[in-house]
C-alpha cells in the first residue's frame, strides 16, 4: 500500500515502528513529515502520529490539509487516539505558565481507525495494514470503533451484556475515556469482568500494574495509554 | 495421527461422520482421547494422568519448545504463581492445578521476549487472551510468530485466594496450609488433610466462593486451544484430551509416538458427564445475563 | 540579502527551524531553533513521583529514550543515596549501548544513504536486545529507580542477537563511508576552527561539571530577532562555548559537518562487540535491583552518553516526589554550535548538514 505520515507532537516511536514495518511488508512509504516538506501526495491511508497543541494553529492547519487529503485516516498509537502520555504535556516551561492545550490529534480530525498503544507493536501495524489491503471489515472493527468519539456512544446498551465477550461498542461503555481507555484507572471492571488472565500486565508499555489475581495500576507509572484496556480479553473479542 | 490412533484404538471418528462429544459443547476439533503419562514422575506430580506435563516436557526435549508459561505454587500454601519453566525439573515443580486466580498471562511478555518458541497452559479465559494478542498485538510483540504450542484447561470457575481460604474454612473445615492434595471429580472438590482425611464438597458450593466474572464465561473446554486437556469425563488417572489444531496434533503425534503419552478411546471414559457439564456453563452465562449489569447508570 | 525561517525534517520528531540571512541562494548567517510546543518535562513532573519522571523521560522522544530514563533513575539514586548492584549498572550498560545501535541505525536509515534495508535489520536487533535488558522494545519499563526491575536476562541470547548483528552493521558502515565520501565531494566546506568536544564517557555513564554548563534562553543566546519570537527551546554551552557532543565527539570530532553518519556506523559495529562483551560477563540471574529505596529528600545529579550525545539530568527530591527538575539534553548542546556550520551552504546542503549532525526539535524543546 501507499502510506503516508504526519507526525505532529510526538516522541516518534510509532513512527519508527510503521518505518520498519513498511520496510519489511512491501508497503510504501511515500511521504512523511519527519523527512518531506508539502503537501501529503496521492496515498492509500494516512498515519497520523502524536497529539496537537490547541494553542498551535499552524500544526492545526497541517493536520486538516493533510487529513482532507487523504481517503483513510488512522490515528497512529495513543497519543493520536485517545491523548495518551502527550495529555501530560503541559507546552510551557515555566509552572506559572502552564496552559494545557494538549489533545489527541483524533479530537481535531475525523479518523476512520485507531491503533492504540505507547508504541503500538510492529505486529499491530502490520496486522491492521494486512486487514485494510484486504477490506477485511471484521477484523478492522476494533481499530474503527477505538477511532470513533467514545462520548457520544449512547449509555443505553442496545442489549444486556452478551457474555464474556460483548460487542466491541457495549463494553467501551464500560469504560471512562476522560482520562484514558481504562476505567478510571481500572483496566475493566473488576469484580465483574476481570478474570485474573494477566494480559493487562504483560501489555503494559510502562509496567505499571502489578498483579497478584486483579490488576492494581500504579499510579505512579500509569501514562494512560489505554494499551491495557485494548489487550483485556474481556473489553471486546478478537 | 488419525489413522494412527485409529489403529491404537480400533475405533471410528469423526471422519465416518460420527462425532464423540458434540462441537456446539465442547467447541471444533479434531480428536478426543483419554490420554495419561506413561512416566510415573509425570502421573505422580500431575492432577490426574499428568498429561500437560509429559506433554509439556516432551515439546521441550524434542526442541518444539524453548519454554513453558505455567503457574507454580508462591509463598503461601496453595497460592498459584505464574511462570516461565524451561527444564522438566521446573514443569515438575509446577505440576498438579491450583485451584485460584493465577494471572499467568503476565509473564508472557518476558517469556516471548526471551525465547523465540514458547507453549502456554491456562484456563478459557486466559487461552482466549493470548488469542486476541495474536491478532491485535497492542501491547506485546511475536505473541503469534513464538506461542508455538496453547494448551487449555476445563474450568468450570475459578476461585480467589480469599475465596479458596474461606470455602476451605466453613464448608470443609481445614487450613489450607494442612491441604495435601485438592481434586474436583465427579461433581465433588475433594480435599485430602496432612492427617489423611478426605473431605469434599459439591461443586455447585464452589459458585458462591467463585470470582464474579467466571459467571459470564460459556467456555468449559478452553475452545481456543491447541490442546484442551482436563479430568471431566476421564476415569480415575486420566485425562481427556481434545485436540483442536494441527500443530496441536502434531506435538500430540509425536508424545504418542514417543511413547510418553498412552491414548484411549474417550469413550471409555464418560463424554456424555463433560457435554453436560459444558452445556450447564453455557446455561449458567445465560442466567448471568439476565442479571443485565448495566455499566452507567441508565440516562433518565 | 533576505532572512528566511527554513523547516528542516530531519528524520526525528519535532519541528526543528533554521532561521537564515541568504544571499544569492547561499547562507551567510544562520541560526538553529525549534518551534515544537514544550513538552516541558522539567515542569510536569513536578510534585509528581520520581518515577513517573523516569517514565515521562523515556517519551521525550524516541532515539534516546533508555538513556534519558536511565538519566533520570541514576540522578534519583545519587539523591537519594541509593546504591545499585553491579549487575543492574552493567546489565543498565548493556541497555543504552543497545539504545545507541538502535538510535544511530534508524538515523541512518532515513539520512538517504541507501542503506536504508540493513539499517532497519539492525534496528531490529536492537529493539529485540532492548526486549531482553528492558523488558519492552522501546521505552524500556524495566527502568527504574534502584536498578533494572526485571529477574532473569537471557545472556547467551543476547549474546548472539549482537554478534549476529556485526556482519550487517560492518556492510552499513562500509556503504555509509561510500556515501559520505559522495557527499564530502558534494559538499565543500571552508575549515574553520573545531569546537570542543565533550563527553562524559565512552560508553555510559560518567561525571560532567554541571557549573561549567551554562544554560541560556532564547533571549540571551540568539542574536536574530525572529529566532528569539519563534524559538522554544534552551540552548547549552560548556566552558562559555559551545560544544560538540555525540558519535563524533566520542571518537574524537569531525572534519567535515557530513562525518558524523560515519562515526554512527563505527559506533554501531563497536557497540555490538561491546554488548556481546558485556553479555558474556554477566550474570542471566544476578541481582538487578535494590529494594533498598526509600522515598526520601535530597539532590542529585546524573550524565549519561546517550545515542546523540551528554544528557545531564538535575533532581532535587522531596519525600520522594520531585520537587526540581532539569534536564539538558544533546541537542541543546548541538543547537549553540549548528548555526555556525551553516554559512556558505545552500538551503538543501543545510538540511543535509542538520540531518547529519542529529538534531530533533522534540529533544531540544524537550
Amino acid at each position: 500500500m501507499r502510506v503516508a505520515l504526519l507526525s505532529l507532537m510526538s516522541c516518534g516511536s510509532c513512527a519508527e515502528n510503521l518505518e520498519i514495518v513498511c520496510q519489511s511488508e512491501g508497503h510504501e512509504l511515500v511521504w512523511s513529515s519527519l523527512r518531506d516538506d508539502g503537501e501529503v501526495p496521492d496515498v492509500d491511508v494516512l498515519f497520523v502520529d502524536g497529539a496537537v497543541d490547541f494553542a498551535d494553529a499552524d500544526a492545526r492547519e497541517r493536520l486538516e490539509r493533510a487529513v482532507s487529503s487523504a481517503d483513510v485516516v488512522v490515528s497512529l498509537g495513543s497519543c493520536a487516539a485517545t491523548g495518551g502520555f502527550e495529555r501530560h504535556a503541559i507546552g510551557m516551561r515555566e509552572p506559572a505558565r502552564y496552559h494545557f492545550t494538549v489533545f489527541p490529534a483524533a479530537k481535531f480530525a475525523d479518523t476512520d481507525y485507531a491503533i492504540i498503544g505507547c508504541p503500538p507493536t510492529e505486529d499491530a501495524i502490520a496486522s491492521f495494514l494486512e486487514a485494510l489491503e484486504e477490506g477485511d471489515d471484521d477484523r478492522l472493527e476494533p481499530y474503527r470503533v477505538l477511532s470513533g468519539d467514545f462520548h457520544g456512544l449512547d449509555p443505553n446498551l442496545p442489549s444486556p451484556v452478551r457474555g464474556p465477550e460483548a460487542t466491541v461498542e457495549d463494553v467501551l461503555l464500560t469504560s471512562n475515556k476522560d482520562l484514558c481507555l481504562g476505567c478510571d484507572l481500572d483496566v475493566v471492571e473488576r469484580e465483574l469482568f476481570c478474570t485474573g488472565c494477566g494480559a493487562c500486565a504483560a501489555s503494559c508499555p510502562a509496567w505499571a500494574i502489578e498483579i497478584d489475581e486483579k490488576p492494581e495500576i500504579r499510579e505512579d507509572r500509569c501514562i494512560r495509554c489505554g494499551t491495557c484496556f485494548a489487550t483485556c480479553p474481556r473489553s471486546f473479542r478478537a | 495421527m488419525r489413522g494412527l490412533l485409529r489403529k491404537i484404538l480400533g475405533k471410528k471418528d469423526r471422519r465416518d461422520g460420527k462425532m464423540k462429544l458434540d462441537p456446539e459443547l465442547v467447541g471444533e476439533y479434531r480428536g478426543a482421547y483419554l490420554a495419561r503419562a506413561t512416566e510415573e514422575r509425570f502421573r505422580e506430580a500431575g492432577q490426574d494422568g499428568g498429561t500437560v506435563t509429559a506433554l509439556l516436557a516432551h515439546a521441550l526435549e524434542e526442541g518444539y519448545i524453548e519454554a513453558a508459561v505455567v503457574s507454580t505454587t508462591g509463598s503461601d500454601p496453595w497460592r498459584p504463581r505464574p511462570t516461565v519453566a524451561t527444564s522438566v525439573e521446573e514443569l515438575l515443580e509446577a505440576a498438579g492445578s491450583k485451584y485460584s486466580i493465577s494471572p499467568n498471562l503476565s509473564a508472557l511478555e518476558t517469556a516471548v521476549g526471551s525465547h523465540d518458541s514458547v507453549a502456554v497452559v491456562g484456563t478459557p479465559c486466559q487461552v482466549s487472551a493470548v488469542r486476541k494478542l495474536e491478532s491485535h498485538a497492542y501491547g506485546v510483540a511475536d505473541v503469534a510468530e513464538r506461542v508455538k504450542l496453547l494448551i487449555g484447561l476445563f474450568c468450570s470457575e475459578n476461585l480467589t485466594y480469599k475465596g479458596l481460604t474461606e470455602l476451605l474454612e466453613k464448608e470443609i473445615e481445614a487450613d489450607l496450609s494442612s491441604v495435601e492434595r485438592m481434586d474436583i471429580t465427579a461433581g465433588k472438590f475433594t480435599v485430602v488433610t496432612s492427617d489423611g482425611e478426605e473431605r469434599s464438597v459439591s461443586v455447585s458450593e464452589l459458585r458462591r466462593y467463585a470470582n464474579e466474572a467466571c459467571g459470564f464465561c460459556t467456555d468449559l473446554t478452553a475452545e481456543d486451544a491447541d490442546v484442551s486437556v482436563g479430568s471431566t469425563g476421564a476415569p480415575d488417572g486420566w485425562n481427556v484430551v481434545l485436540v483442536r489444531t494441527g500443530r496441536g496434533e502434531r506435538i500430540l503425534q509425536s508424545a504418542v509416538d514417543a511413547e510418553v503419552l498412552e491414548v484411549r478411546d474417550v469413550d471409555e471414559g464418560d463424554p456424555a458427564t463433560l457435554e453436560r457439564l459444558a452445556s450447564d456453563k453455557r446455561e449458567r452465562a445465560e442466567s448471568a445475563r439476565c442479571a443485565v449489569w448495566r455499566p452507567y447508570p441508565t440516562s433518565p | 540579502m533576505r532572512v528566511e525561517t527554513l523547516r528542516v525534517a530531519t528524520g526525528e520528531p519535532g519541528e526543528l527551524r533554521v532561521v537564515a540571512e541568504i544571499t544569492e541562494g547561499k547562507v551567510v548567517n544562520a541560526e538553529v531553533c525549534s518551534t515544537t510546543t514544550p513538552l516541558s518535562w522539567e515542569t510536569l513532573v513536578l510534585e509528581k513521583p520520581v518515577e513517573f519522571a523516569v517514565v515521562a523521560a523515556e517519551r521525550v522522544c524516541r532515539g534516546c529514550d533508555a538513556s534519558a530514563g536511565l538519566a533520570v533513575a541514576e540522578a534519583a539514586e545519587d539523591a537519594l543515596g541509593v546504591d545499585v548492584p553491579d549487575d543492574a549498572r552493567r546489565a543498565r550498560e548493556l541497555l543504552n549501548m543497545a539504545n545507541v545501535v538502535k538510535s544511530h541505525a534508524r538515523t541512518l536509515a532515513v539520512a538517504d544513504l541507501g542503506v536504508e534495508e540493513p539499517a532497519y535489520e539492525l534496528v531490529r536487533a536492537a529493539k529485540e536486545i532492548v526486549r531482553m535488558v528492558g523488558g519492552k522494545p522501546q521505552h524500556p519499563p524495566a527502568v527504574t529507580v534502584g536498578g533494572l526491575a526485571i529477574e532473569r536476562i537471557p545472556v547467551e541470547r543476547v549474546e548472539s542477537v549482537a554478534k549476529d548483528a556485526v556482519e550487517t552493521a560492518e556492510e552499513v558502515l562500509d556503504d555509509v563511508e561510500s556515501a559520505v565520501d559522495d557527499l564530502r565531494e558534494d559538499l565543500e566546506v571552508e575549515p574553520r576552527e573545531r569546537p570542543t568536544e565533550l563527553s562524559v564517557s565512552d560508553t555510559y555513564r560518567g561525571d560532567v561539571d554541571r557549573g561549567a554548563i551554562e544554560v541560556l534562553t532564547p533571549e540571551e543566546f540568539y542574536r536574530m530577532r525572529t529566532t528569539r519570537r519563534i524559538a522554544t527551546n534552551l540552548v547549552a554551552q560548556y566552558e562559555g562555548k559551545p560544544a560538540l557532543v555525540g558519535p563524533a565527539a566520542r571518537r574524537g570530532g569531525a572534519e567535515h559537518p557530513v562525518e558524523h553518519h560515519v562515526a554512527r556506523a563505527e559506533e554501531i559495529v563497536s557497540m555490538l562487540d561491546g554488548i556481546a562483551d558485556a553479555a558474556s560477563g554477566l550474570d542471566g540471574s544476578g541481582e538487578y535491583r535494590t529494594d533498598d529505596v526509600e522515598a526520601g529528600s535530597g539532590e542529585g545529579a546524573a550524565a549519561v552518553e546517550a545515542p546523540e550525545g551528554v544528557l545531564v539530568v538535575r533532581l532535587r527530591l522531596r519525600n520522594g516526589r520531585v520537587d526540581e527538575a532539569e534536564m539538558i539534553t544533546p541537542s541543546n548542546f548541538k543547537a549553540a554550535l549548528a548555526g555556525d556550520l551553516l554559512p556558505g551552504l545552500t538551503v538543501e546542503e543545510v538540511e543535509t548538514v542538520l540531518r547529519s549532525l542529529g538534531l530533533s526539535g522534540r529533544c531540544l524543546t524537550h
